[in-house]
């Protein structure tokens, strides 16, 4: 894959793409963070325009071009800030500067189903970004189902007192090797909920920050992810707590078969204008068949002393007393283990608190998959 | 500073610009010029009269140390100016090697009289030795203990006496000088330090110790620990550390290397409080045998930056790693310390307990690695930090890496980050307790089970030198 000037190419798609002044600065700053972080060339993943420039598919929420929503000053102020930011990941910078596809959607009122954003196609770069609105409560499905190598971003904030749930569910084709960049923030009195499933995909690397900038704000981030064999898939998470009275979980689930690769570094950062402010992070592991690597760093940055804050992780395949008892029921070892694997997971999904539709998504996703894991093991 | 805390652990606050007249007479040869060099690599291997494989380890070690560079994580260590550090210094009395304690020199005698270190070894030890600057002054073993085949000298000593024994394990397969810059560095200008070896089966009843004083101000001291304990063996081992607070900046670069033997049992303790303008930069191993049981047991309370990881590798079936450690940050300090365990052999186990406390703008960071190879099953570990912050000038971190490559394994980790509770503060002042007893009862109580594992006299010093950093904390 040839590789392209950051800045030489965000000049060329902003141009193609007629897109107005002041999303072309968006996409320079960008460029120009990270050219400051020493990334100046990455690869073309777009093979060609037309195809690319499409929308993401909705459903039950307000959706328009990036180019239309920066229009707004608010949003465009936000988003141009996130470009400047130090904290922002390089693959949200990246895909904020290159996407040939952007979308902003709008969700407000209170709404018990939830509403879907979906990617299905070959788009190298994609940028979409999701607002819930003052006191709005509701939910969103952010499907990712990439056919081909690509780097996403997104973009999402809870705003003032707004309960948002949202749930990136990651099913890319088997060949696909993707990247996605997201910064979330939660406003005063917020309280959102961010789930990641991660099941397809030859690798997927997520790279999260997360931003509590306003007091009492409430912020849960989970992670539900299973490898099959030759699968890898790696997390970044960043979660900061800037504010006073924030409060915080992440709870992550991953599960590995075969010789797939599993790395988490999630970093929690307590800064000293936050007390009262409670945080905790379990992270757990599950290998099940063959010889999987994990590789989980949870980090820990205390900056303040009127704060609670913990974190916890474990490594263990299935009991095999929970498998005995299984078995002696009559239940063969394979399904067994299945069994076991999505009892884990499940154990994360009705701890959350989602969405129920949202809940039965993921759990049909987690059980599909589970299945396709142990029948490839014994094939 | 009273003389009961002064006995044990020698904390001297008082700091010095320059040295004084008592100092300058104890000094019986020092490098003829700052800095480290290969010159003065040339000097020390002719002071010492060592064989030429030792020159010539310790020349290929300052290349190593030339090439590398400073760790890009941790601690800065940019103001660390080795062309400003005195590489060697010999006290004097080391000529005619004092055979007991009447003929050590007496500003030095004082010195280690005041550490209690005489009193300790009539009372309690196995052995003792003294190191003053470069050089180990005083060493002793019992007769009892000497009977059994236990060797315990300093190492310069081990070099001459025991030259296949030493060559063999002296920074080969443990601490290899490519290990990281500072082990390069040790390997190059190291002097002193001790030298242990337990025969199969023979089991040493109470401690070894030794005790290390920098006095020189602008100093280097690299001491170098070799324990072997063969097959069967058991032995525990306690070093403690000081030096007098100058304003010129010392440098603290030990290594220790351990080899446990199939079935033995070694306790390393080791309780370092350096004045705050000491740079402690050390790199602690241990290669741990099938059933062997390797036991690290650290307090890290002066220096002004620590970077220590005692790491153990469990290569044997069925070998086991303990890890205590407290670490106490005040102001201007940054310990940066933790544990390593590499489980390369099947039916390991280890566990890591590590707690800190920092306040008025110290920090504290844990910093870990766990590893389990592939096919090794049956491994067992865990791991848990614990950080108490006492206000918002300071900063408690923890870098916990669990990198597991077997199926097989059970792997627990927690950390917990936080303040004294004012729960807990209350319903003690609620029965009566004064606010600083209280207090002083619940850092006992956070740091109880790392001191419990200390001979008694450590203990209650350990408790009360922390409790005197605490005070003032409440509120």
């Amino acid at each position: 894959m040839s590789q392209i000037a950051i800045i030489d190419k965000a000049r060329q798609i902003s141009k193609e793409l007629g897109e107005p002044d002041f999303l072309l600065k968006i996409r320079l700053q960008a460029a120009s963070a990270l050219r400051q972080r020493g990334l100046e060339k990455v690869e073309d993943f777009d093979s060609g325009l037309p195809e690319n420039q499409s929308m993401p598919s909705q459903r039950g929420c307000k959706a328009e071009s990036l180019a239309e929503a920066c229009r707004q000053k608010d949003f465009r102020r936000a988003l141009s800030f996130c470009a400047k930011a130090g904290f922002s990941p390089n693959d949200f910078l990246l895909s904020l500067a290159l996407f040939s596809s952007g979308s902003a959607a709008w969700i407000s009122g209170q709404e018990e189903a939830p509403a879907v954003l979906e990617r299905d196609g070959s788009i190298g770069y994609a940028f979409d970004a999701v607002v819930f609105a003052e006191k709005s409560k509701a939910a969103l499905i952010y499907s990712e189902k990439h056919r081909a190598d690509g780097v996403s971003g997104l973009f999402a904030a809870a705003k003032n007192e707004a309960e948002a749930q949202i749930c990136l569910a990651q099913a890319n084709s088997p060949h696909a090797q993707r990247k996605l960049g997201a910064v979330v923030e939660a406003e005063g009195k917020a309280k959102a909920k961010i789930l990641r499933s991660n099941i397809g995909g030859k690798s997927q690397q997520d790279s999260f920050c997360i931003l509590q900038a306003k007091r009492q704000s409430r912020c849960e981030h989970y992670n539900a992810s299973l490898m099959g064999d030759g699968q890898r898939m790696r997390l970044q998470s960043e979660h900061f707590h800037l504010a006073p009275s924030t409060y915080s979980r992440s709870v992550f689930h991953f599960g590995a078969a075969g010789n797939s690769q599993v790395e988490a570094e999630a970093k929690v950062v307590i800064e000293q204008p936050a007390p009262q402010s409670d945080t905790h992070l379990l992270a757990k592991s599950m290998p099940i068949l063959g010889n999987p690597r994990f590789r989980i760093v949870p980090q820990l940055f205390v900056r303040n002393c009127e704060v609670s804050a913990g974190h916890g992780s474990a490594v263990s395949s299935v009991d095999e007393e929970e498998l005995f008892y299984l078995q002696s029921r009559g239940i063969d070892e394979s399904e067994g283990r299945r069994m076991v694997l999505e009892g884990f997971f499940s154990g994360l999904i009705a701890s959350a608190g989602l969405n129920p539709k949202i809940a039965a998504v993921l759990s049909e996703s987690i059980r599909k998959r589970a299945k396709e894991v142990f029948d490839g093991q014994k094939a | 500073m009273d003389n009961a805390t002064l006995r044990l652990f020698g904390r001297d606050a008082l700091p010095r610009k320059r040295m004084v007249a008592k100092e300058e007479r104890v000094v019986g040869y020092k490098a003829k010029k700052e800095g480290l060099s290969e010159e003065l690599i040339d000097e020390i291997s002719d002071v010492k009269g060592e064989p030429d494989w030792m020159r010539e380890h310790r020349k290929r070690c300052f290349k190593i140390f030339q090439r590398k560079p400073l760790p890009s994580w941790g601690p800065d260590l940019s103001g660390l100016d080795f062309s400003a550090i005195t590489g060697f210094v010999r006290p004097k009395g080391k000529e005619h090697q004092p055979n007991s304690w009447d003929e050590v020199p007496q500003e030095i005698k004082d010195t280690f009289e005041r550490l209690g270190i005489p009193e300790a070894e009539r009372k309690f030890l196995a052995g003792v030795g003294a190191q003053y600057d470069s050089e180990v002054l005083y060493k002793s073993l019992r007769k009892s203990i000497s009977e059994l085949g236990v060797i315990f000298t300093d190492m310069d000593t081990a070099l001459k006496d025991y030259p296949e024994l030493v060559r063999k394990h002296f920074m080969t397969r443990c601490v290899p000088p490519e290990d990281n810059k500072f082990a390069a560095l040790h390997g190059a200008f190291w002097s002193g330090g001790s030298f242990v070896y337990v025969p199969a089966g023979v089991k040493v009843p109470t401690p070894l110790q030794i005790y290390f004083m920098m006095n020189y101000p602008g100093f280097g001291q690299f001491e170098h620990t070799l324990i072997i304990a063969e097959e069967g063996a058991q032995v525990q081992y306690i070093e403690g550390c000081s030096a007098p607070h100058y304003t010129k900046d010392s440098l603290h670069s030990a290594v220790v290397e351990i080899f446990a033997g199939k079935g033995s049992r070694v306790r390393y303790t080791s309780i370092q409080n350096w004045s705050r303008n000491v740079y402690n930069l050390n790199t602690k191993r241990a290669i741990v045998e099938e059933g062997a049981v390797m036991e690290w047991v650290s307090g890290t309370l002066g220096s002004g930056v620590s970077m220590i990881y005692p790491c153990s590798i469990l290569a044997g079936r069925g070998a086991r790693a303990e890890h205590l450690s407290i670490a106490l940050a005040g102001e201007g300090q940054i310990k940066d310390t933790g544990a390593k365990v590499f489980h390369m052999a099947p039916q390991t186990s280890s566990k890591i307990l590590s707690k800190s406390i920092c306040k008025k703008g110290g920090v504290v960071r844990y910093r870990g690695m766990l590893y389990v190879a592939p096919g090794c099953s049956g491994v067992k570990a865990n791991v848990r930090c614990d950080s108490i912050i006492s206000d918002s000038k300071s900063k408690a971190e923890t870098v916990p890496v669990m990198d597991i490559r077997s199926k097989d394994a059970q792997i627990g980790h927690e950390a917990s980050v936080g303040r004294i509770s004012e729960e807990q503060l209350f319903y003690l002042m609620s029965r009566g307790i004064d606010a600083e007893e209280a207090l002083a009862l619940i850092v006992r109580g956070f740091i109880e089970p790392i001191v419990k594992e200390l001979p008694l006299e450590y203990a209650v010093e350990m408790n009360r030198l922390i409790e005197m950093e605490m005070e003032g904390s409440v509120g």
